[in-house]
This record gives structure tokens, sequence and C-alpha cells, in this order.
């Protein structure tokens, strides 16, 4: 079941290509490592961007993160928690 | 003779949601709008398909039919960003490439490498480069026309490819039901079967001077399709294709038979349908509005006016008239507004209609900048907020 969070979070990520890539991000006190992102997608919010990750961690729990380039900030916006 | 090719992405909202969130895959999964919320099915995966769940089914019913699937909120940013890169692909092929839809492409392969008999080549490069990026699938059809190609990609769902020349449209075709003609729905199926039109063969020997008394110009298109003849082109992604009608739809949370919720969710239509029409730079001179009952039973009313408008306050004044005129308090489940006859702004027939009320149209060019730069909800307007 995917749950809805949209909590702030923290990330540490790579620009690589031209590319913004996360590579492990800290929720609730633990750190997940991205193991892959299987897709992103951009969404326009006026003149600002927020850029989308879909993001299977080390454990095969599936996220999607965001990263607003107004606010700079990165949002935790769903999570599909396996078993 | 031309050689188009029709791309149409399989399930592909829920495709999407498989690759993007792997847990999904091998999975009923049914993509909606806001799964505690009513509305109908935007899209199953093939899984669930088993089921008997299809596109526009209402949510209960799916529900019904599958308890155990799984309904999610689409999203469609995902599929827009698909839908850009795979015009990307197609591009690789040929410069001639018209997005019908979100998830389907006509290509004009003719004068290509991939014209003719090489065009199948082409289509099994294309399925290739679709599965290796984003590991979806498409149906492919090709035609010497947009119409049979269309038709034939429809032929061998999911992960299709399937070539077809005239003759093989009417072995094919000619023998089903007219209303698996692309563009035939269920009201032209009983008009024709009242005409003793049953199968696609039928339709494309009856004659055509009663097909026009009773369809108008839309018989001799009917006839064209079941001879499987269209001579419209490709229309390439770069020139547009143009616009007939800009409208929002909302299907209510419940079925309400107040006036003032009617009211407020009509101002925000018209006032979305005015942001898009100001945006993409059209004006229209005609409103319709749709209203659904809680029976399924459709009504869209519509009134010309007496000039062009992309105003917000013009269409939801004329709405709320034909709502006023043609609402007889029955419960109503979903209601929409359009804007139609639409043309350019600042076209020659458009020009002397925005002199008059400089004031309000310069609150508009205020809302829209704010809203260019800020967000679609940085300014709302108060009636639609409670």
């Amino acid at each position: 079941m995917i749950e809805t969070i949209n909590e702030a979070i923290e990330v540490v990520s790579v620009f690589t290509d031209g590319k913004m890539q996360p590579l492990r991000f800290k929720w609730k006190g633990n750190v997940v490592k991205v193991k892959r992102i299987t897709g992103g997608w951009i969404k326009n919010e006026g003149e600002a961007k927020v850029y989308y990750y879909s993001i299977l961690g080390e454990n095969s729990d599936y996220f999607e993160i965001c990263y607003d380039s107004r606010t700079l900030r990165w949002t935790l916006c769903r999570v599909f928690l396996e078993g | 003779m031309r050689t188009i090719a029709h791309i149409d992405m399989d399930a592909f909202f829920a495709s999407v949601e498989q690759v993007f969130n792997p847990h999904y895959k091998g999975k009923p999964l049914i993509v909606c709008g806001d799964p505690s919320r009513r509305g109908v099915v935007s899209t199953a995966s093939y899984e669930a398909r088993k089921y008997g769940v299809k596109p526009g089914m209402p949510l209960q019913e799916a529900r019904y039919r599958c308890p155990h699937g799984i309904y999610v909120e689409g999203g469609p940013g995902k599929y827009i960003h698909v839908s850009l890169q795979l015009l990307e692909i197609y591009k690789e092929f040929t410069p001639i490439v018209e997005p019908s839809s979100i998830d389907e492409a006509f290509l004009d392969l003719t004068g290509t490498v991939y014209e003719g008999e090489a065009a199948r080549r082409g289509a099994i490069l294309i399925k290739k480069k679709i599965r290796e990026e984003f590991n979806l699938t498409a149906s492919i059809g090709i035609a010497p026309n947009k119409f049979m190609a269309k038709m034939a990609s429809g032929l061998e769902k999911p992960d299709g490819l399937v070539q077809i020349n005239s003759e093989d449209y009417r072995k094919i075709f000619w023998k089903r039901k007219v209303d698996e003609l692309w563009g035939v729905g269920a009201k032209t199926a009983a008009a024709l079967k009242r005409l003793g039109i049953d199968t696609i063969g039928d339709l494309a020997r009856f004659p055509v001077n009663i097909l026009r008394a009773e369809f108008g110009i839309n018989g001799e298109k009917l006839v064209d399709m079941a001879r499987g003849e269209d001579d419209s082109p490709v229309i390439p992604y770069y020139e547009g294709v143009p616009v007939k009608s800009m409208g929002h739809e909302h299907t209510l949370r419940e079925d309400t038979d107040s006036l003032e919720k009617l009211e407020r969710t009509l101002l925000r239509l018209s006032d979305q349908v005015g942001r898009r029409l100001r945006q993409d730079g059209y004006v229209g001179d005609t409103v319709t509005l749709k209203l659904r009952n809680a029976k399924f039973v459709t009504i869209t009313r519509q009134r010309k006016l007496t000039g062009y408008t992309d105003e917000d306050k013009v269409i939801f004044k004329t709405a709320r008239r034909l709502l006023e005129e043609h609402w007889k308090g029955e419960t109503v489940r979903l209601i929409g507004v359009s804007v139609s006859g639409l043309a350019k702004r600042g076209s020659s027939l458009t020009e002397s209609l925005f002199k008059k009320d400089e004031k309000r149209r310069r609150t508009l060019e205020v809302i829209d900048v704010l809203r260019d730069k800020f967000g679609e909800n940085v300014i709302v307007r108060a009636g639609t907020m409670r």
C-alpha cells in the first residue's frame, strides 16, 4: 500500500552528466541508500521546477522523493514499504 | 502509396506505474483519480483487465469486479515525461510524427528507409528501443493511411505488430461489428443498426445518400471509414494539431442537488478553461455545459456567444445560465464546461472584442502572470473556496 508522507528530508546527491541523482537520504533517523532510480519526472510550479524521483531502497522499499528548485528543499512524498 | 505507422502504448499509465514502482509488476493495477473518492478507471493493467476492469468504468464497479486490485492515483507528470521521451525515439525514424494523445502517435514513414515493406523492420526497432529504454511495450499498426494504421494497431494488443493493406483491411474488418470502427460509439452504432447496418462491410456497401440524410456530413465519413479510405495527413508535432475545444470536468465527491455546490464547481472549472485558453492563445464562441446525473445519464447543452471570449467570467455566466435552464434539480454526479468554436486570439475576427473592457482584461493578465511565476494556486477565486 502506498502512503502519502510529505515530510522534509535530508538528501545526499551527486551531479553528473548534467543530472542530479540522489544517493541516500535520512528519514525518521534511518539512512536509506538508493539501490536504483526507477524513474523521474519534472513538474512545473510557475517558473520553478520540482524534480521527482522514483527510488528503490536497498531493502526494496519504494520511495518517491522530490527536490523543489525554488525552496532548495527535498521532500519525501510517498512510500511503499515492503512487507 | 503512403506508409503510416500508428503506435499505441499498451495500458500506458498502468505500465508506467509498474515500471516506476516494481512492487506493482504482475499485479492487477488500476490507475484512477484519488482512490478514496469516486471516479472512473483511467487505465487498468492487463492483469486487472482479466477481471473485466476497463478504462472509463466507475471505480465502484471496478472494485466489485477486482476487489484485490491495487488502486493508485495517477501522476500525470510521470506520463507526460515518458510520453515526451517516446517522441524523441519516434523522431529518430521520421520527422513527421503526430502525437494523437499522450500514449498514441502517428508516424509518416513515406520517403524514409522504412517505407513500404521495410516498415515492419522499422517498427520492430521502435518496439525494441521502447522496451530497452523504458521497459514498456507498444502495439504498432502499419498501413497506407492513418485510419487503417489505427485500426491495425488494435488487432494484436498487447505488444502487437500488424501491417495491412486495403485488401487485408476488408478481409479482417468487414465481417466485424460496426462499433469496432474507430470513432463509432454506442449511439452511432445503435443508429446504424436501425438502418439495418450491423457489420463494417454492411456500412461500406450502404448508399451514401441515405447516410448523409441521417448523419449529415458524417454520413460520408462513416462510409470512408468502413471502406478504409482516409487521405488525412500526419501533422508533425511542431506544426501543432488544431484544437477544436478546451474543457474541464469534475466528478463530485458525492452526488449533489445543491445549486450552490454546482455553481462553485462551475466557477472553478470556468476559471481553469479560461486560463487554458489564454495560455494557448485561443478564444472561443460557444460554451457547453455537461451534466451527468446519479443514473449516469449525461446531457450536454451549449450556447453560441455573440462574440469570442477567453474570459472566465463570460464562460461562467454562460454555463450558469445553461445550468439554470436545463438542470431540473436532480442529483448530479459530474459537471463539466468547455469552450469550442475556437480561433487564435489576435486573428482579424477576434481583434475588436478586447477593447471594451480593458480593466478586466488587465486584471486577468496580472492573475496569469502571477500564476505563471508562482503556480496555479497562488491566487484563486473567493467563490470557489469554502
